[in-house]
């Protein structure tokens, strides 16, 4: 496994538990969406993973040593994880100087290949982030993390921020870049629909607690916790397979 | 715009003052004691028969340099105290905070006037001592801008893709902050010219016969009751025609970058 997380338990100011004896892992490559509603303690998992938050009690641990590098991050608002100074190949190259050997040209190679994988080019390197759609940033942003040739990449609700077409090409741009380059992605998202796309497994948390596990197909087509059922019927979409119990209303 | 042009001018003229002043700012000429306006003393001439044009371009080196000294001063330790308070957080922060608080409450021209009296007058002690009066006025609204974009994600994306806090405080926090930064520290030149002009208007700052504007006012004075206002009015305009200017750009640049004026 690249990534294993063992009871891990996180309470607040001493008495609000946000987090409550959740355990899963992802192997080398795969991908895991972490699902659950607002305030279920998703992000504060992804916190402790990326080492932004301690833990109260519980383990974390990585497959080698425990390196910056091997976990990246995309956040879930485009407009702010980017700093509004920086041009889009100054943010890449920053981050190359810091985890890679790559020489100056090396670097600028590098990042216009990053820009590429992204679906990016080399007119957008010179622009600040205020110049890019949300989209465009969240591009950025994905390409930034990718630039530390992570093992791990954890995507807290990468997409939420972005209007639905956008999300598809993201979405797209994920499974992509995943083909290409063999990273691991930890998904998190409180929509359902997003899940399927993207990843091979799936938990799903409430209230601090993961209820249900398995692939994203046993659970979309069978799931087994009354809150996962209540999570799919709230989010009816295309492609959906319809329920009996839907069909019985019909 | 004029407001930057006037800053450039009066820059300029301070810098060149010694190659390009009519006549030498010293040169005593009793016989020519208030000459009126001419062309030869554009603005006349004071009780000693200087040329007050010339007298008054000097000047401005001094009574420009006192407050860019005070502003780059207090805007460096200023700052440094109120990235690094926002940056650790917690106990720090409030122990910084707490202390800006008091010395904020304390007038800082009180501060130098005291200064100047205990260690002589001169340029340096009312000039160290506004500095340390104008920290807790830079500090406080750095702090806070600080704090603000310490908080912004990016600061949190940057930490996990491994930069150290010096790597993120040097190449994206105090870059992001320069633009307030550059507001207050020619919102407090203003400030700053005014309390150093009213230190050496009290006699407190240079002596003469140097010609600093807030020295040129004061000296001037007996000449009023002589019936020759001019010295004490000239220097006051250049003051006042000066800080103005300062403060005007001060604000469009406030609003240019969205800079926060106290
Ligand atoms: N720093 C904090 N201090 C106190 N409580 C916190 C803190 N961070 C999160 N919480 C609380 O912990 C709970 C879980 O928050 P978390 O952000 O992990 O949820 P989430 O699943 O990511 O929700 P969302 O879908 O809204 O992002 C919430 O009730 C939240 O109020
Ligand atoms: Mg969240």
């Amino acid at each position: 496994m690249l990534l294993e997380v063992r009871d891990l338990r996180k309470v607040f100011k001493g008495r609000f538990v946000a987090v409550d004896g959740v355990s899963f892992s992802v192997p080398t490559g795969g991908s895991l969406a972490v699902v659950g509603e607002s305030g279920s303690g998703k992000t504060t998992c992804a916190r402790i993973i990326t080492g932004l938050e301690k833990a109260t009690s519980g383990t974390v641990t990585i497959e080698g040593e425990r390196r910056a590098s091997t976990v990246q991050m995309v956040f879930q608002d485009p407009y702010q994880s980017l700093d509004r100074r920086q041009t889009v190949t100054s943010c890449l190259t920053e981050v190359l100087a810091h985890h890679t050997t790559l020489d100056r040209a090396g670097r600028a190679a590098r990042s216009a290949e990053l820009l590429n994988l992204v679906g990016l080019d080399e007119r957008h390197g010179p622009a600040l982030p205020r110049a890019l759609s949300g989209g465009q940033r969240q591009r950025v942003a994905i390409a930034r993390a990718l630039a530390a040739d992570p093992k791990l990449l954890v995507l807290d609700e990468a997409v939420a921020a972005l209007d639905v077409s956008i999300q598809a090409q993201i979405l797209n741009l994920l499974v992509d870049a995943r083909a290409a380059t063999g990273v691991a992605y930890l998904f998190i998202t409180h929509d359902l629909s997003v899940v399927q796309h993207v990843c091979e497994d799936v938990v799903v948390m409430h209230r601090g607690r993961v209820v249900e596990s398995g692939t994203v197909a046993e659970v979309l087509s069978a799931p087994s916790d009354p809150y996962t059922r209540k999570l799919i019927g709230s989010v009816p979409r295309p492609g959906w397979v319809p329920t009996r119990e839907v069909n019985r209303v019909c | 715009m004029a407001a930057a042009v006037v800053c450039v001018l009066v820059v300029l003229l301070a810098l060149l003052a010694p190659w390009i002043t009519p006549h030498d700012p010293t040169a005593v000429d009793p016989l020519n004691a208030y000459a009126p306006f001419t062309g030869d003393h554009p603005l006349g001439t004071d009780d000693l028969g200087r040329d007050l044009l010339s007298r008054l371009m000097a000047g401005a080196r001094t009574s420009l340099a006192g407050p860019l000294i005070v502003v780059l001063a207090a805007g460096t330790a200023g700052t440094a105290l109120a990235v690094t308070a926002a940056w650790f957080g917690g106990w720090f922060d409030a122990a910084v905070s707490r202390l800006l608080d008091i010395l904020f409450a304390f007038p800082g021209l009180v501060l130098a006037i005291t200064v100047a009296a205990i260690f002589g007058a001169g340029f340096t002690a009312p000039v160290v001592a506004l500095s340390l009066a104008f920290v807790p006025m830079i500090a406080r609204v750095m702090r806070a801008a600080a704090l603000r974009e310490r908080n912004l994600p990016y600061i949190e994306a940057l930490r996990v893709q491994g930069f150290s806090g010096w790597h993120i405080c040097l190449r994206h926090l105090l870059p992001n902050l320069a633009p307030l930064l550059v507001v207050q520290a020619a919102i407090g030149f203003g400030y700053a010219m005014i309390d150093l002009a009213s230190i050496s208007f009290l006699g407190l700052g240079l002596q003469p016969p140097a010609s600093d504007w807030g020295l040129m006012i004061a000296n001037g004075q007996p000449s009023i009751l002589a019936g020759f206002p001019q010295q004490s009015i000239e220097a006051a305009v250049a003051v006042v025609i000066t800080v103005v200017a300062f403060t005007v750009v001060a604000e469009r640049l406030a609003e240019r970058f969205g800079g926060g004026v106290r």
